[in-house]
């Protein structure tokens, strides 16, 4: 029998009447891949906060080699060898690549502040170890070359493998992964997947929380379902696989819904959006390279495309976050890419941004009031204004009745699907002409993903105009009129969406069923 | 393989940075030999508060901490230093490292009782404390004079050669400022530094690096409060004179702003900071009075000046005077997030 490297014996963790982790027991063993799945919200971070000390247990024990942990302090269960990564990255933004990693090394966890005044010489010999550390695990996950960059500019999937190479830098002996492969593309995957192989040959013990399941399924030796904070089923993959609750739970109904494929009737509509040649520096990279591109009023067009593509660029442009060092964008006829935001916020192009943008401490209803103000141009809103913003929060909460159930709890506390819809009506109350979505599936599993979409088609069957930003290609291009793969800056390919579908080098680039 | 990565500044900068450096060493060194007396007087004061400021500049850039109780460590390591000499004779050498032992301490427990309070609550912690610490400074006048003040306070000397002239006291005040700077400058480029900034980026994410924040924290605090106590004792024996109302909040917000407007990207903004405000508020003080015949609106102005200056800087140099000249590393608007 393997050793049980970590146990969770009747844990239980609750937060003001909603439970998040409900009377746990499972083990992960010495050496083995370990998998956490469920819906959101089905309490998989709150599993791994347990683990880390960022939560305390309210009931029941944790155990690491044999030892109890539940009352330590984070930075002491870092110390005995339990890293991990987060699922809204929490990258050093302020420190270059290379610091980053240094931050986990241990050998300059605890420097003494007199000698780091003075720079002796033992400073210094730990701070080489430390880089030297550094540059092996840029090494492993390959970002040797982007050493010295800002973290901050680092792309997303660049972003998650600095994480990766930081929580390994702690040399641990388990290493949790929260939703390592989230939001990476086809490539990206595959190199996470070697990296988690390679380690797992080492003789590391990984746990992870993952929504992509053929991947779990292909990685794991073990796997633990969640849902609703109970554990409801664990096994080997094909165990799980197999298990009825878990289907039930995990991928709902089987039933997809049919979307009306768009007509090709875009000659009668008529532009609301057009760029002209569209090329945008961030800092020294040319992230649009002459990007051209139309948006028909009442359209959803859906821009397709892999990690550092542009697409976030490319909203960002449009919505005046940045401004284009050539090319023209133009709104019904007038010429706008030189307004600063806020300008473009006024005309009725209404981001809702990449990772949501939350104000943790305000309500749900707070937050979706709060999305009405900019239109307002006084700072006094008249009771008729007031009534009217009530109605249409009612409208809101027929779209996403979730949110409704959830009104008075705090954004921070959502989980991620409905931070999401939350997200989507607050840029809605701002009554967009045009809204623009950079990827609404970040990080959600599929049937909440499946609920989002069919609101998106919903209004734009409302006559909205919609700008999908989409790394999950197959669920953008099922409701899209009309769309654009980008890549590398470009405008590689464009169509009607079921033609996309067809054609087979899309196939092969965005549309695996990772 | 070698490869050499250059962590924080390509040596290009490098090379320009020393060159400036230089520079700045002898204009400081030939300064008080092409100025009048009133002027190194000045100049005395700007090293002084560069001491405390730079201490200010640690706690706010690199921990993001805004501390409004650094006038009354500044008191502290002032009247610690007086008290002794005037009341007990004991050296000023002695009341000095005394005084920035006691501010330390002070510091230690308020740091201690304040350590999971975060932002605003700490400001405001700290802010009380300072306004305890003046009263206290007034009420016990038997030891402090009360609000009269605490004179006849000794000043420094080598054995028996006394530290006299404000061109003397320009050298000694600006060889410990520079030597403050210096080592904090050390200590914000070595793996302490990286680890304090880590945590203002992401608590959470540096406390699972096994990064002991809360430690950090107070050592941060603990060293700004050692260099306010420093700058208070040797501010006690240049001035011979010191009054509760110097270190009262008002001093505490001056120096926020020092270090604001010096920039906060870099510890050098410290000195910057110090240097131009106040050499603007001798300005003040020398062209307020004639463009306003009733003298006695002086301070009146200056605190218009200060709430003028402190808004101008957040609106028009978030980053302060050294931002100006440190490159924006990314295009990324502040709003966007």
């Amino acid at each position: 029998m393997t050793e049980a490297l970590l146990e969770f014996q009747d844990v239980t963790k609750s937060f003001g009447g909603v439970i998040a982790v409900n009377n746990n027991t499972f083990q992960v063993e010495k050496g083995k891949v370990v998998a956490l799945i469920g819906p959101n919200g089905a309490g998989k971070t709150s599993t791994f906060n347990c683990i880390t000390g960022m939560y305390t247990p309210d009931a029941g024990e944790v155990r690491y080699n044999g030892e109890r942990i539940n009352h330590l302090k984070p930075h002491k269960i870092a110390e005995l060898g339990i890293a991990r990564t987060f699922q809204n990255l929490q990258i050093f933004t302020n420190l270059s690549v290379l610091e980053n990693i240094m931050v986990a090394a241990k050998e300059t966890r605890k420097p003494n502040v007199l000698s780091s005044m003075l720079r002796l010489p033992g400073i210094k010999a730990d701070e080489e170890q430390a880089q030297k550390l550094a540059l092996d695990m840029l090494e492993l996950v390959g970002l040797t070359d982007r050493a010295e960059v800002l973290a901050n500019d680092l792309s997303f999937g660049e972003q998650r493998l600095l994480e990766a190479a930081r929580a390994l830098a702690l040399r641990p002996k388990l290493l949790l992964l929260d939703e390592p492969l989230s939001g990476l593309s086809r490539e990206e995957v595959k190199g996470m997947v070697a990296l988690i192989q390679k380690l797992k040959k080492d003789g590391l013990t990984i746990f992870l929380i993952e929504h992509d399941l053929s991947t779990v399924m292909e990685i794991s030796d073990h796997i633990i379902v969640l849902d609703f904070g109970s554990k409801i089923a664990e096994g080997k993959p094909d165990e799980v696989r197999s298990n009825e609750r878990v289907i039930e739970a995990y991928l709902g109904r089987d039933v997809k819904k049919q979307y009306e494929a768009p007509e090709s009737k875009r000659k009668d509509r008529e532009p609301i959006l057009t760029l002209k040649d569209i090329h945008t520096y961030r800092s020294t990279i040319h992230a649009l390279k002459g990007v051209d591109l139309r948006i028909d009023k009442g359209s959803l067009v859906a821009v397709i495309g892999a990690n550092g593509a542009g697409k976030s660029t490319l909203l960002g442009t449009i919505a005046g976050q940045y401004s284009p060092n050539q090319g023209t964008i133009y709104f019904e006829n007038k010429a706008m890419e030189k307004l600063p935001a806020e300008s473009v916020s006024r005309m009725g192009i209404n981001l809702v941004p990449e990772r949501r943008g939350m104000f943790a401490e305000l309500t749900v209803e707070e937050s979706i009031r709060l999305g009405a103000y900019p239109r307002l141009d006084s700072w006094m809103i008249p009771a008729k204004e007031k009534r009217r913003i009530e109605e249409e929060m009612e409208q809101m909460y027929q779209l996403f009745p979730r949110l409704k159930e959830r009104r008075k709890q705090l954004a921070g506390t959502l989980s991620g699907g409905e931070q999401q819809m939350l997200a989507i009506v607050r840029g809605l109350m701002a009554h967009p002409r045009v809204l623009l979505l950079d990827e609404p599936s970040l990080g959600l599993a599929p049937l909440i993903v499946e609920e989002i979409f069919d609101r998106l088609y919903q209004l734009k069957q409302s006559d909205m105009t919609i700008i999908l930003v989409e790394q999950n290609a197959k669920a953008a291009l099922q409701i899209a009129d009309y769309a654009y793969v980008l890549e590398n800056g470009r405008i590689k390919l464009e169509g009607l969406p079921q033609h996309l579908l067809q054609d087979s080098r899309i196939r092969d680039a965005y549309l695996s069923s990772h | 393989m070698e490869r050499i990565v250059q962590v924080h500044k390509p040596a290009a900068i490098g090379v320009k940075r020393w060159g400036l450096l230089l520079l700045g060493i002898i204009v400081a060194a030939t300064l008080p030999l092409m100025v009048n007396s009133y002027l190194t007087s000045v100049l005395v004061i700007i090293g002084i508060y560069c001491i405390t400021t730079v201490g200010v500049s640690l706690l706010m850039g690199f921990a993001g901490l805004v501390s409004l109780a650094q006038a009354a460590f500044w008191g502290v390591g002032a009247y610690a230093t007086g008290v002794m000499a005037v009341s007990f004779g004991i050296s000023p050498w002695l009341g000095i490292v005394l005084g920035m032992l006691l501010s330390g301490l002070l510091a230690y427990g308020l740091g201690w009782i304040t350590r999971n309070l975060n932002g605003h609550y700490f400001s405001l912690a700290t802010l009380g404390f300072g306004i305890v610490l003046n009263i206290v400074l007034i009420e016990e006048s038997e030891w402090t004079g009360g609000s009269s003040g605490l004179s006849g306070i000794p000043g420094l000397s080598f054995g028996s050669m006394s530290l006299s002239g404000d061109t003397a006291w320009y050298y000694f005040v600006w060889a410990i400022a520079l030597l403050g700077l210096f080592l904090c400058r050390n200590l914000v480029h070595s793996g302490w530094g990286r680890n304090l900034r880590s945590m203002h980026a992401s608590q959470a994410a540096s406390e699972s690096m096994g990064i002991h924040t809360g430690r950090y924290r107070l050592q941060a605090f603990v060293i700004s409060a050692l260099f306010a106590g420093l700058s208070g004792g040797l501010y006690a024996c240049y001035m011979s004179f010191i009054s509760p109302a110097v270190f009262n909040f008002d001093m505490s917000i001056k120096f926020v702003i020092m270090a604001v407007l010096g920039g906060l990207v870099s510890i050098w903004g410290s000195l910057v900071g110090v240097v131009v405000v106040t050499l603007l508020v001798e300005a003040l003080r020398q062209y307020v009075p004639l463009l306003l015949q009733d003298s006695s609106s002086g301070g009146a102005i200056e605190v218009i000046f200060f709430g003028v200056l402190l808004v101008a800087i957040m609106v028009y140099l978030p980053n302060g005077i050294m931002g100006m000249f440190h490159k924006r590393k990314s295009n990324v608007q502040v709003n966007a997030k």
